[in-house]
């Protein structure tokens, strides 16, 4: 393999405009450092992503996928983070298939001013999806 | 003007959206009722929204109020109005409440901003921002703070200087320096007031500086200064930026203080103090906090295991009420105060004073209801006539208190009273044909 060696990986994150978006929008404003190459995409809640946006962002060149959910706080349904679980599970399947690592996709909750845990998360998944895709 | 009031029937008028009215709102429209909340400010979410942290779980506040404001805010069932004040309220010979609100004009389009931010870097005007207590600035043109509810831009029309900028950068063209006063008559069954309280103003305290000495800032100035989305990222003095290491809490500034006029205990500033300094211990390892104190009033549960917790962590509470307060050359503070267990006059040196200021009521609701009274207690906060039995009644049938209209209180009770005056409300409305 004669790829360059990757210094960031490209990060597809999906947030909830009322909860987990505006944490991620502090993390800029207090100037805290996180991966140059991390697109959001704020939803209204996380069980609405669709598997085949998170198979389309792998294909088109995606290394990673975070889905920041509410935990147990979404306004728009109590089974929100089981239904988010749900469809991350049948993703993880559907990647397993087209022999991508299911670990390329996560999903945690951040609240609307865990902007300190989202950078965290950030980081530590930027290092793993490096780690496997510089071996 | 008379043909351009709008009409519209509700089931309940809130007046008042913070935790308490918004508690209220969603109890009521839970249960399938039609819920007008209407809100003075440009966004929902009350004082709680702008606090850090809450006693004595030590809860993050707005992790707490952030989810409970979008569920207000998107409920099927409930209707805001911000920048819109009610005016007026009469009962009709049907039993039903007649109100005029008055909706002042965003200058943004509601519906169509996306929240992007554009038009503050482009707004050349830099005003004190309230939302952060005065601390640091904001535009003419802005989003309240980054949690509130509808994020959506706002124009200052007081101090904006027409100049357009923030027309040209908006992506949306969603900026209409058109938009006018909008006159609402709104007919509820039931009435809700959550009108919630003032802070006190020290600045009727001359003999503690506050606004002449910089390093001299209120206890919600302090709150701002360790909220999550605080302006610094770090506590400094306002005086030079000094990272402080001597913080001295002064409590009952305006409570329990017949000289003001507000002899009552405000409730909540013991535990808030105990609160802020616990977190300042946490943010400066180094510093020394003193508390000084009349009584430390931990009454609540958990309350008083929480005062221990702070003074096992090295929080110092000296009795004594501070006297006065004296500014040196290097804007640090000299606090003059008796030391009650010595029974002598101390002085102590401090770098930052902090005044627990207390709760006073808020005066409007009384004025509001023409042709039946709202009776007001001693201390001009809504008056409970059967304050034991049905705490959410007021002097006038049909009309609920929730919250601190009522008197001081913390937020757990400020719910506790929301889901009363809901209660009382929903067999209101079921009582009535």
């Amino acid at each position: 393999m004669a790829n360059p060696v990757k210094k960031s990986a490209k990060i597809l994150v999906f947030s909830t405009e009322k909860i987990s978006d505006p944490a991620i929008d502090m993390a800029g404003l207090l100037k805290l450092h996180y991966p140059p190459k991390v697109y959001t995409i704020p939803l209204r809640c996380s069980s609405g992503v669709k598997p085949r946006w998170i198979l389309h962002a792998f294909e088109q060149g995606f290394d990673g996928v975070f889905i920041a959910a509410d935990g147990s706080d979404c306004s728009y349904g109590e089974s929100c983070t089981e239904k988010t679980g749900h469809l991350v599970g049948k993703t993880h399947e559907l990647m397993k298939e087209r022999n991508i690592e299911p670990a390329r996709l996560r999903m945690a909750a951040l609240c609307s001013v865990c902007s300190e845990s989202f950078v965290k998360q950030m980081r530590t998944f930027n290092d793993y999806l490096l780690s496997i895709s510089n071996k | 003007m008379q043909e351009n009031i709008k009409k519209s029937q509700y089931d309940a008028l809130v007046i008042g959206g913070g935790i308490a009215g918004g508690e209220a709102a969603l109890n009521l429209a839970n249960n399938g009722y039609k819920v007008l909340v209407v809100e003075k400010d440009l966004t929902i979410g009350g004082k709680m929204i702008l606090l850090s942290k809450v006693f004595p779980t030590l809860d993050c506040a707005a992790c707490i109020t952030t989810p409970k404001v979008s569920e207000i805010s998107r409920h099927a069932g409930i209707t805001i109005f911000t920048s819109s004040e009610v005016t007026a309220v009469t009962k009709n010979n049907e039993g039903r409440f007649v109100a005029s609100v008055t909706k002042r004009p965003r200058y943004v389009v509601t519906e169509d901003c996306t929240g992007c931010q554009l038009c503050e870097q482009a707004c050349p005007v830099n005003v004190p921002d309230q939302y952060q207590l005065g601390l640091i600035g904001r535009k003419a043109a802005f989003i309240p703070f980054n949690i509130a509810s509808p994020r959506v831009a706002a124009i200052d029309i007081d101090n904006c200087t027409l100049c357009g900028a923030c027309e040209k950068a908006c992506p949306t063209k969603c900026i209409d320096f058109t938009q006018e006063t909008e006159e609402y008559s709104i007919e509820a069954k039931t009435v809700i007031v959550a009108t919630g309280f003032n802070l006190f103003d020290p600045l009727k305290m001359p003999r503690y500086g506050y606004g002449k000495m910089k390093n001299v800032i209120t206890s919600m100035q302090m709150e701002r200064q360790l909220a999550p989305t605080r302006p610094f990222n770090t506590i400094l003095r306002p005086g030079d930026g000094k990272v402080p290491d001597k913080i001295a809490y002064v409590l009952c500034t305006g409570s329990r203080d017949a000289s003001v006029g507000n002899p009552v205990c405000s409730q909540i500033c013991c535990m808030y103090s105990i609160k802020q300094a616990q977190l300042l211990m946490g943010a400066l390892p180094m510093a020394d906090i003193t508390i000084y104190y009349i009584n430390i009033r931990s009454f609540g549960k958990g309350f008083e295991e929480f005062y221990e917790q702070a003074k096992g962590m090295g929080v110092n509470f000296v009795k004594g009420k501070i006297g006065t307060i004296t500014e040196k050359e290097n804007g640090n503070l000299i606090l003059r105060y008796e030391d009650i267990n010595e029974g002598v006059v101390k002085e102590a040196e401090h770098d930052m004073a902090v005044l627990s200021v207390g709760v006073l009521p808020n005066e409007t609701p009384s004025a509001l209801f023409k042709n039946r009274e709202l009776k007001v207690d001693a201390q001009k906060f809504v008056y409970q006539p059967e304050v034991l039995v049905s705490p959410a009644r007021t002097s006038i049938d049909g009309v609920f208190v929730s919250g601190t209209a009522s008197g001081p209180m913390d937020i757990p009770d400020s719910i506790l009273s929301a889901g009363s005056a809901a209660a009382e409300a929903i067999s209101y409305l079921n009582s009535k044909p």
